[in-house]
């Protein structure tokens, strides 16, 4: 099926996908800082007058990348270096980094030695949600957004991030809210859904509100045309699998239902509050720390138990786990979630980001899996 | 099965069957197991080149022994966790990092890796760690009733233990520390202690007296004392201890600090180092013809030689990464600030500056003629910043040999072809 074209969006007749190339082409030429972890405050980016842009791995060989990086580092991070080294990208005014892991640490440590733009932060994220975290992390976000003025030399409005707190909750919550429709039937593909957030990390927060409604609205034809997916309804979970991986999954004819990944729907999983009168940084700060968890996160592993819940009010038939090799943080994660999910039937896959997504060993056992969930429907 | 540190029909070997074929693992909680032990080192029937080897060794028996007793409540702790707060509460605790190693260098890691690979656990992850997990799975290693890890250094040590609190639905403790020395951080810290205190409080029964807590870091910041005495005498140039001696200290560095014990130890061998020096001033020792800097671990299972193959080429590593002490001097009546300024002042956290000025610092220090760099396989967070280290190196005019490899694992071990990277590195400092 392909992607609908938009009037309203634009004159030409172009498919979605091809809009949205397009606008985040442009969106690099802004001025734009880059940024990793989905737990990255995005909202204080723009507030300071930045398209916050997320360096997105090259699904390609990370030969120059590999020069800087040690190849035990995982090959998303690796290929995100590889991706800005070999991506031209003229609004390119900085990065901001956190200590999301040793990966994304050491790739701060070699963005700052070796990528001559101007600014570099890195940001100290805690791995608990307590009280004292989330203090904690409200004074990182208010040091992080008075470096980030300083150096746009512009003065901090708090209206600013403010503004920017709702336009992000509110996108946000809209495109979460997208997968509540795929409780029953799926009308779209899960792949197109996360192609949209994906590039919801790329634009500025106001375009994506701009086109947002054509995607709820393209969501909502299809749903209305009866016409669905069907086939083993499938959760894929873990750390970053390829866009391809994804497309082979549903070429097999498994459709993706759920999915919990940081390019995907826990990206966009937060239960926030307006702020109103709060202080904005608390308030920031308690969003991404209450938030859908990442692995590395200490609540990540007693999260896992919403799991049994999710997989039986979707409908899920069989899980994919995609373990990034040298991913640690998934690594162990995973092991803790096959044996929280037992009675569903669980594929773990493990390999690099570029080579392995699509490689003929994955699609043999994706192939495999898929037919073994198929014959227990039919059974 | 190889029997790497005893042949297989001595007495010593025999033992060594007995627990590695299994027949006996609760032999490991035994009390008069270590109470022999102990007693073999008070009446000098095993050998040691150092007094304070055996003042450790004898320490490390009893602390091993109160672990398998479980009188009191057990703590599993990660490598930099506060050790001082379980020693001021009474509370034991077991580092399975240092007991992994500890297992490797007597040759037992073969078992404990094969367990934990059939049972999830690949060959990409730290070699320590998977050793840990095998430890655990086998019930060689004494089961807790709580984990407490803190974040630095590692991502696998913090992840291991959440993966195993799940696994035995046992209470997680987490000390997350903040990658800046600030303000912020530190009462972040401080907080964060008296909630693990609290915790640790609870799930044993014990209270934590304040004045225990100011003792525990009084001894903590003695041992630093200590230590700092034993490192001003391995800086001389006629100084007989290396890494190759200095490794099994490495308990008192992650597992000692607050004990009354350790500063004991580290005098002792501040005093025997000041001796032999002076007496191999007195007989014309010649100091090694090339100075070595060692960072991260040597490889510690039984059948690998670096550290004597350098020797043998007169190189010596006479200083090792580990052994620096990094944090300032501790003030015992503000405890839980100067455990918190410690946690926060590791080296080889944060900033990479940090740890490049401490390798500066160390080779100047040392006097070193060349540096070398292990990269353990699976530890993301020692090899990450390799090339930014060499380059640094570079610019300081300091030669660097980077080594890749596994401290545990010895399968992936590949002697001829180190070998080979150390005498050209030799020969190009010569």
């Amino acid at each position: 099926m392909k992607w609908p074209d938009i009037q309203a969006v634009t004159d030409k007749q172009e498919s979605f996908r091809d809009i949205l190339e397009r606008e985040e082409n442009r969106a690099r030429q802004s001025n734009n800082i880059a940024w990793l972890c989905s737990y990255t405050p995005v909202e204080i980016i723009s507030a300071c007058n930045f398209v916050p842009r997320r360096m997105l791995a090259a699904e390609k060989e990370t030969l120059r990348a590999d020069t800087y990086l040690h190849p035990t580092l995982c090959s998303y991070v690796r290929g995100a270096l590889e991706s800005m080294l070999r991506t031209e990208n003229k609004g390119l005014q900085g990065a901001v980094l956190l200590n999301s892991c040793n990966a994304a640490c050491h790739l701060y440590h070699a963005y700052a030695a070796y990528f001559p733009t101007a600014f570099h932060y890195l940001l100290d994220l805690p791995r608990i949600s307590s009280a004292a975290a989330i203090k904690f992390w409200a004074g990182q976000l208010k040091r992080f957004h008075h470096t980030l003025a300083d150096f746009k030399q512009l003065k901090v409005r708090l209206e600013d991030l403010q503004e920017q707190i709702e336009l992000y909750r509110d996108n946000r919550q809209r495109m979460a809210a997208l997968y509540g429709e795929r409780k029953g039937e799926v009308t779209t593909k899960g792949s197109e859904l996360i192609r949209f957030i994906q590039s919801s990390m790329l634009l500025p927060p106001q375009r994506v509100r701009e086109i947002l409604p054509h995607f709820e609205s393209y969501v909502r034809q299809q749903k209305e045309s009866g016409l669905a997916y069907h086939g083993p309804r499938l959760l894929v979970i873990g750390s970053m699998p390829g866009a391809l991986l994804l497309e082979l999954i549903e070429e097999q004819g498994g459709v993706l239902v759920l999915d919990d990944l940081c390019l995907g729907r826990r990206a966009v999983s937060f239960d926030a509050e307006p702020c109103g009168d709060e202080d904005p940084y608390g308030c920031l700060a308690s969003y991404y720390l209450t938030r859908s968890p990442c692995a590395r996160m200490q609540n990540a592993f007693t999260a896992l138990k919403r799991w049994g819940e999710l997989i039986e009010e979707y409908g899920i038939e069989g899980v994919i786990l995609y373990c990034l090799k040298f991913c640690d943080s998934w690594y162990y994660l995973g092991q803790t979630l096959k044996e929280t999910i037992k009675h569903t039937p669980l594929l773990v896959l493990e390999g690099e980001y570029a080579a392995g997504s699509g490689s003929g060993q994955i699609r043999t056992r994706v192939e495999a899996f898929l037919e073994m969930l198929s014959r227990r429907q039919r059974s | 099965m190889t029997f790497g540190l005893f042949k297989k029909n001595t007495a010593m070997g025999k033992f060594k069957e007995m627990i590695i074929c299994n027949r006996n693992k609760r032999l490991l909680r035994w009390p008069f197991l270590y109470f022999l032990g102990r007693e073999a080192v008070r009446r000098g029937l095993l050998k040691f080149p150092y007094r304070a080897n055996a003042m450790l060794v004898e320490y490390g028996l009893q602390e091993l022994s109160k672990a398998y007793q479980r009188k009191t409540a057990l703590v599993w702790s990660s490598a930099f966790s506060p050790t001082e707060i379980f020693y001021a509460l009474g509370v034991h605790h077991f580092s399975p990092e240092v007991a992994a190693a500890v297992s490797v260098s007597f040759g037992f890691q073969e078992k404990l890796l094969k367990e934990a690979e059939t049972n999830w656990w690949g060959r990409d992850s730290c070699s320590f760690h998977r050793c840990a997990m095998g430890g655990i799975l086998l019930d060689y290693f004494p089961r807790p009733q709580a984990f407490c890890a803190s974040t630095h250094l590692c991502d696998g040590g913090v992840l291991l233990f959440n993966n195993l609190a799940a696994r035995y639905r046992l209470p997680m403790l987490l000390l997350d520390i903040p990658l800046r020395q600030d303000q912020y951080s530190l009462d972040y810290v401080v907080r964060q202690l008296k909630e693990i205190i609290a915790a640790l409080e609870d799930y044993s029964g014990k209270k934590m007296r304040e004045e225990r807590l100011e003792e525990a870091v009084a001894f903590a910041d003695a041992a630093r004392r200590e230590l700092e005495e034993v490192n001003r005498w391995r800086s001389h140039p006629l100084s007989p201890f290396g890494a190759r001696q200095a490794l099994a200290y490495l308990y008192l560095y992650f597992n000692g600090l607050g004990s009354p014990v350790t500063p004991k130890i580290y005098n002792t061998l501040a005093q025997e180092l000041q001796i032999r020096i002076n007496e191999a001033a007195t007989t014309g020792t010649k100091p090694p013809r090339c100075r070595l800097l060692w960072l991260h671990l040597p490889p510690l299972f039984r059948g690998n030689n670096i550290l004597a193959y350098l020797e043998e080429k007169g190189a010596k590593v006479v200083f090792e990464e580990f052994s620096h002490v990094y944090w300032e001097p501790m003030e015992p009546h503000s405890p839980l600030e100067a455990i918190a300024r410690r946690m926060l002042s590791h080296f080889s956290y944060g900033p990479i500056e940090r740890r490049l000025q401490v390798i500066k610092t160390m080779a100047e220090r040392f006097a070193v003629d060349g540096v070398i760099h292990f990269s353990h396989w699976g530890c993301r967070q020692n090899c990450g910043s390799v090339r930014i280290i060499r380059d640094y190196l570079r610019r300081e005019g300091i030669p660097l040999l980077l080594l890749d490899g596994d401290c545990a694992d010895n399968r992936s071990n590949a002697p001829g072809q180190v070998r080979t990277r150390i005498d050209a590195f030799l020969e190009m400092l010569a």
